[in-house]
């Protein structure tokens, strides 16, 4: 979901930014690391290494190629989505200056997708998952793959409306953005979701609500 | 505290192999299909890579997050004083 650094013409790159910061700030005000209790600040660095962790990996998909897991389902249903943008921020900075992937000039698009679009889908898809009263599991592999989907579905629509298919547009170049990223992922998501449970399985009971309803 | 730093290892390890092994990412093949759509596209700014293999950083970004959530669920499953 990493849009390479310089990969967003200025103007792209500029909207995106001013749109993804007020987001940052919201989120960031949420934290209150001095005042928040010892439980909410355990349950934010649990949140906060599972998204380091699981973005780290690099899962082989089909056709030789790879992508990498979102992490973002944990922090969003423990805590609600509203940590989710600066938690987001914190690893992708990371990643565009130690690794290289990402950047600063696509920090704003990239916050977007993964810090905001797809925690949004999970928090949804948990809030479905209430209502229909369905187990546990089954509803965090949906939130997964939906907040993955929605990750990356993210990411193929901010560089196709950059780089529309001189021929066929915006939808022609979308997609072809959707052909990379939509195939890979479906695997890597199924495959995400069983970190995700195995971590929520291993939560004390009274800890596995849904903070997202 | 041992299983934090278990975890962190066996995580750091798990993307290192998994970034070594790994078939092309997304994130190249996006870069792939700019240029096809837009031959003349230049970044218009990067930043100095840092020195050693990609997935020593990988590895560390992990041990990092995989030793952070250990601790934090240890922590969480003992009791509040």
């Amino acid at each position: 979901m990493h849009i390479a650094e310089g990969y967003l013409p200025v103007t792209h790159a500029a909207a995106w930014t001013l749109l993804a910061a007020p987001a940052v700030v919201w989120s960031h005000r949420s934290l209150d690391l001095a005042g928040v209790s010892r439980h909410r600040r355990l349950l934010l660095a649990a949140s906060a290494g599972f998204l380091f962790a699981l973005t780290a990996l690099k899962f082989p998909s089909v056709a030789g190629s790879s992508s990498h897991p979102t992490g973002i389902v944990l922090g969003t249903i423990l805590l609600g989505m509203r940590v989710m943008p600066v938690l987001a921020a914190l690893v992708l900075v990371f990643q565009a200056l130690l690794l290289a992937h990402g950047g600063l000039t696509t920090l704003g698009a990239n916050v977007f997708s993964l810090g905001i679009a797809g925690p949004l889908a999970v928090a949804f898809v948990g809030r479905l998952q209430g209502g229909l009263r369905l187990p546990d599991s089954v509803g965090l592999v949906l939130a997964t793959v939906a907040g993955s989907f929605a990750t990356y579905a993210t990411t193929a629509v901010q560089l196709a409306v950059a780089f529309p298919d001189p021929a066929s547009g915006v939808t022609g170049s979308l997609g072809r953005f959707m052909a990379v990223f939509a195939v890979a992922q479906v695997p890597v998501a199924l495959l995400e979701s069983l970190f995700t449970v195995m971590v929520w399985k291993s939560l004390p009971l009274e800890m596995r609500t849904l903070e997202a309803q | 505290m041992r299983r934090a730093i278990a975890v962190a290892a066996g995580c750091g390890l798990l993307a290192y192999v998994l970034s070594v092994f790994a078939g092309t990412g997304t994130d190249e093949q996006a870069i792939d299909t700019v240029a096809a759509l837009r031959a003349s596209y230049q970044p218009w700014y990067s930043i100095p890579a840092m020195p050693g293999p990609e997935a020593f950083w990988f590895a560390i970004q992990a041990a990092l997050g995989g030793g952070v959530l250990t601790f934090a669920l240890d922590r969480l499953r003992r009791k509040p004083s």
